[in-house]
Order: structure tokens, then sequence, then C-alpha cells
């Protein structure tokens, strides 16, 4: 535990240094799937928290319509589906990095923004309207260090060059898009599928 | 027998005080309607028949004249009936004299009428504006107008006067704004056009085409009005159809547009998302009206709906729709409003629907018109009616807001911003309430930073020293 905690700690560090820092994550970092899945559920909490609790002028309107299962896998979904097509990508045009790596490495990519969730609500209970850019360029200087982040230690566990980091980042946004298509494809058939059974069943329960 | 059945049933939801259409506003969460207390419910229905006059035939037009008269444009039976103000048949206008000869209309789809009883009369199909007096004699016949610097025939669908003395009509086709005439039917210019919105995938698509493809294609074209009103402060007001936005504006002495549109759609009137209106239609604005409080009504052909606005744009309510019942619309193409009732002319059943406001109806646009007046004070009593009836109304907890702000009871003001969903206005009652705050306590807060610097120095002069005398030990 206090290994997983020091691991967790360790990102702090990569916030500066992606390059070692991701490095050193890939490969010397004790427990680092713990501590990725313990950043994971730090992020979701947040969010759930900024979501609740960001002051009204700032916050959602509507906050009966706030649906926790939906916030959650608003994380965990595209970063699954992000892990699963860049690893099945990246075995294909010689990434070095294992599945677990990229999920690891993908999650501590996100630590600026979950930095930024508690500066964000507390600025929100100081900020009116008229300090609304302030209060949306630290949200976008989050976001920009995390896609830097991400980019980078990307680039660093499957051992790239950032030109192919981008194409293949681009593949793998492209694959993500491919597989919701089939997805929903084969979500449709099935559903056709089974309407057809049942109708058939119901047709044979009611012949006279 | 049946006949009188079929009456009765239908009759059942005006004894009920009940309408066949639920009101509805637009939430400023998701833009999504909400349901609302009925504010205007239909009390009567006149056909032609009951006015003793014969069946209408595909009535266009119904208008107060500025005389207190009612006018008709019964168009398809070429003539123009008048009314007193309780809606009792007074004559039917069916020609005029003119050169000796009896002249009669042709498809007359507009009508107007001054205070002194002169009568214009949109004469569409003989392509021609006819001012009678009040007393049916020929004034001046505005024929064959020249509109200079323009492809387009005179053919006028609607005519309305201003308090200056100038004529505006609206043209069939009429792309380049509403036609202004002098009173003696001279051609002054074109008024208030509307603007054109050029596509922008359109605008680059055109890049890379030559010139005759591009004459080949669809032009840029404004949209034409549809129908104008003049209010009592002598302001134009002007509908368009075939938009999304901006299809209804005040326009000012020169045809700039002085609505604020201030409301949750902004520029966009009418069914603002498809939850309300039909998959693939759009609000075609027919008619707009306006009552003694600014508040605009303005008629949606294609829904039936009437939508009423304030004079900043905001939306407050609706009623009508399309159908068969009472209240319902298969053509709506008239409204005008006044003293709480609105009058909305159905063409494609002949007949004139009479709408009253309910009592929550009027506490609204009692309670509004203190709050778009400024006076914040005097609407709490009424706003906290609306909200006694109806507690959802987002309008109401907003103006409460705004009316506490002024107060300068900013906490409360918060709250009542928060219930109204009122992001805008609760960010600056904040914004005072902190102002506020640093006021109260700038000194203790000055003071404590400075004491919290100075004990942060101390500290760490400390810890150096005793680290000093550790190592020298």
């Amino acid at each position: 535990m206090i290994q997983t905690i020091k691991t967790v700690k360790y990102a702090f560090y990569i916030l500066f240094h992606p390059n070692d820092g991701f490095w050193e994550l890939k490969n010397h970092m004790p427990k680092t799937l713990g501590a990725a899945n313990l950043i994971l559920a730090l992020l979701c909490f947040m969010n759930v928290l900024s979501i609740q609790f960001t002051s009204f002028h700032y916050g959602i309107l509507d906050r009966d319509s706030n649906n926790i299962i939906f916030n959650v896998s608003s994380f965990v979904v595209p970063l699954a589906a992000w892990t699963i097509l860049n690893w099945a990508l990246s075995t294909l045009l010689d990434g070095k990095a294992t599945m677990k790596q990229i999920w690891v490495q993908s999650i501590y990519s996100l630590v600026p923004v979950l930095l930024s969730m508690p500066v964000l609500m507390i600025c929100s209970y100081i900020m009116t309207h008229e300090e609304a850019t302030f209060y949306y360029l630290i949200s976008s200087i989050a976001v920009i260090w995390s896609v830097f982040l991400f980019l980078v230690g990307n680039m660093t566990i499957q051992d790239y060059t950032m030109r192919k980091t981008i194409l293949m980042a681009l593949f793998t946004i492209a694959g993500i898009a491919a597989s919701i298509f089939i997805g929903i494809i084969l979500f449709s058939t099935f559903q056709q599928l089974i309407s057809f059974i049942t109708t058939v069943i119901t047709e044979i329960r009611f012949m006279p | 027998m049946k006949k009188r059945l079929t009456a009765l049933i239908l009759a059942v939801p005006l004894l009920l005080g009940m309408a066949p259409y639920s009101t509805y506003n637009f939430s400023p969460v998701d833009e999504t309607a909400h349901a609302m207390l009925d504010c205007m419910v239909p009390v009567k229905v006149i056909t032609g028949v009951d006015l003793g006059a014969g069946d209408l035939d595909k009535p266009n037009d119904f208008r107060f004249g500025l005389d207190g008269f009612a006018y008709i444009a019964d168009t398809n039976n070429d003539r123009i009936l008048v009314l007193d103000s309780e809606l009792n048949l007074l004559k039917i206008i069916s020609g005029f004299v003119y050169g000796g000869q009896q002249h009669t209309f042709n498809r007359p789809e507009g009508v107007f009428a001054e205070e002194d009883g002169t009568i214009f009369i949109a004469d569409t199909q003989n392509r021609r504006v006819v001012v009678l007096d009040a007393e049916g004699n020929l004034v001046t016949l505005m024929d064959s107008v020249e509109l200079t610097g323009s492809m387009l025939t005179f053919r006028p669908q609607k005519v309305v006067a201003d308090t200056a003395g100038h004529v505006y009509v609206v043209g069939a086709g009429s792309t380049e704004g509403l036609i202004q005439l002098t009173r003696e039917g001279e051609f002054v210019r074109f008024f208030g056009s509307n603007r054109v919105r050029p596509n922008p995938i359109e605008v680059i698509y055109r890049m890379f085409l030559t010139r005759a493809q591009r004459q080949a294609r669809e032009q840029f074209v404004p949209t034409e009005f549809s129908n104008a009103h003049v209010d009592d402060m002598g302001f134009l007001y002007v509908t368009t159809r075939n938009t999304r936005t901006l299809q209804v504006r005040r326009l000012n002495a020169i045809g700039g547009d002085v609505l604020r549109h201030d409301g949750i759609g902004e520029e966009v009137y009418g069914d603002i998302t498809s939850t309300t209106a039909r998959v693939g239609t759009m609000a075609q604005f027919q008619s707009v009206s306006t009552d003694s409080d600014e508040n605009i009504y303005a008629l949606d052909n294609s829904t039936g709906r009437v939508f009423v606005y304030d004079n900043t744009g905001q939306m407050l309510f609706m009623f009508g729709g399309r159908g068969n019942q009472i209240g319902l619309f298969s053509d709506a193409q008239a409204i005008d409003v006044r003293d709480g009732r609105a009058y909305v002319l159905c063409a494609g059943r002949g007949n004139l629907t009479i709408f009253e406001l309910t009592d929550y109806g009027s506490k609204i646009l009692l309670a509004n018109h203190l709050y778009t007046m400024g006076e914040y004070e005097e609407s709490i009593a009424p706003w906290r009616e609306v909200l006694k009836m109806d507690s959802g109304n987002t309008l109401a907890w907003s103006a409460l807001g705004q009316a506490y702000y002024g107060r300068k009871d900013y906490a409360a003001a918060m709250e009542y911003f928060k219930l109204g969903m009122d992001r805008e206005g609760y960010s600056q009652a904040f914004g005072q309430l902190r102002n506020e705050w640093f006021k109260r306590y700038f000194s203790p807060l000055v003071i404590g930073t400075l004491l919290l610097i100075a004990g942060i120095n101390v500290a760490v002069r400390l810890v150096k020293k005793a680290k000093k005398r550790r190592a020298q030990a």
C-alpha cells in the first residue's frame, strides 16, 4: 500500500519531467497498476464532486439530471477504448508497450486535469463571470498539459518518434470510431435477431 | 340535432375555461419546453354567419383600426367587413366609385384604418392600395406604383400607416423590404430590409465555381416580410417567413432593428428546440401585434401557436395550436390584441377566435410589465402571486432576484437567481456580495496576511537557528 502511494506521488515528478518520468514509471516503478487505478478513482470522485459542488454560476444548471454512472463511465470508457485500440495498433507497428503500461500511462497523463478540478471548484466560489477568462484559462492549461503528457508519455513507452506518436494517436482515434460503428451495427443486428426469435416464439405459442 | 350536440360538446371546454393546448415556455436549463398553467384561453368563436355576413372565404387580415373599429379582409369574397368594437357588423365594403365607375376589389389581403376612419385596403390581385374615407368615398388610389430601381411588380398584401404620415406596404415577393409610400401613393424607398446571412459552406463552395455556375445557383436573397404592425408609440413591427432567426423585429425610423432579442432563444423566435416543433418544419410567422404594455404577440402559421414576448424579446408564454378544437387553427393568418383579449383569424375555417387572459396570465403580464419598466420593488408582490400559482416559473424567480438585487439584499438575490436558473444574475449578485465582504473585512484581512507572513518568517528563522545549533552540537 505504501509502495502504491509512493508510485502515485511519482505523478508529480512526471508532471515536469515527462520523458524521464514515464520511462522510470514503465521500467522501474512497482505497483503501477494499483497506483493508476487509484488515480482514476480519484479522478472520477473529483469529477463527481466538482459537478456537484461547483458554484451555481459556473456549474451545470440542472443538477437533478446528474448521473454518477454516466460521469464515471465518461472517463473509464474512453480510457479503456484508447488503451485497447492503441495497444492493438502498436503491436502491429512495433510499439514497445504492453496494454497495462498504456493504461497506466494514459491515467498518469490525466493528472493535470485531476489537479485542476479542486482549483477550479474553489475558484468558482471566488470568481464572478467577469473573471471567467482566468477560470477558463486554468482549465484549458490543464487540458493542454494533459494532452502534452499523453503524447510524450505514449512516445516514451512505445519508443516512437513524436511524428509516429501523433500518427498513431490519429489512427487510434479512427480505430475507436470504427469500433464504435461496428459496435452499433452489432448491437442493432442482435436486437433484430432477438426480436425475430421472440416473434417466432410468439407465433409458435399462439399457433391455432 | 346532431349539429347542436357537436356544438355543445365543443363548447364544454369554453364553459370550463380549459384550453385544448398545453401552455409552455422554454427552460433556461436546456431550452426544452416546460409546461405551465394556461395564460390565455379561448372564450368565443365568431364565424361570418354569426356576424350576419355569410361565410367568410379565406379571410386574410383582421385588425383593429385606430378608430376603434375592427376590420376583416374577407379575401376570397372580395370584400372588407367593418365591425364595431363589440364585433357587431357595421357595414360591408365591396367596392368604391372612381371616375364615375363602380370598382370592386380582387382578393384583398390586407386592411388598416386610421383614427379618422380612413381605410387602407391592400387590393392584392388588382395591384393597388385603395384609400377610402369613413363614408367609403375614395380618397386616393395607389395604382401602378413604380418601384424605382427594382424588377418587382407592386402587389400589396398588407398595408399600414404610421402617425408620421408614411404608408408601408408588404409586397408579395418584395425581398428588398417594406415598400414605403407617401400618402399620395408615390414610391419613396424600400424600408428595413432583412439582412442576408450567407451560409459559410456555400460561400466556400462558390469560390470553386465559374461565373456561369455561380449565377445558375440559387442567389442569396433576403427573405421577404409577411406582415407589419404599428404600435401605439408609432414603432413598426415586422414578421418574416422562411427564416429561422429574427422573424420578429421592431424597426425604428431608419429601418434598423431596435428589438433587444434578450430571450432564451436570442434571435430565434417561436419554437427554439425541436421538442415542440414538428420535425423538419420551420416557424412561419404570419402576423404580429402588440398590447398596451408593448408585449409582442407573434403568430406562427406553421404550428398555429401565438408566442407572447415582452418588449425585450423575452418569451412569456404561448397559446393556440393546430387542430380542430376551439382554440386551435388550421391556417391562422392574423392576430390582433386589445384590452387583454387576443383575436386570431383562421383563414382555413373562416372564423375568428377570441382568447382571454386567465388570472395567471394577467398576473404574469402585470408583474413583467412593472419589471420591464424598472419598477422592481412594485413587481415583487405580483411575481410572488405568480409563484403561488406556479412555483416552477423561472422567469418569476429570476425577476425576484433582480428585485432583491435592487434592494441590495444580495444573498437573497443569489438564492432567487438560482431558483430562476439565471447564472448571469447570480454571478452579479455574488460579485456584489464579495465586494461587501471585502469592504467589511479589508483591515482584518490585510493585518492577518501581514501577521501570517511575519509569523512564517519568524518560524523559518527559528527552525534554521535550531538546525544550526544541532549541527554545531
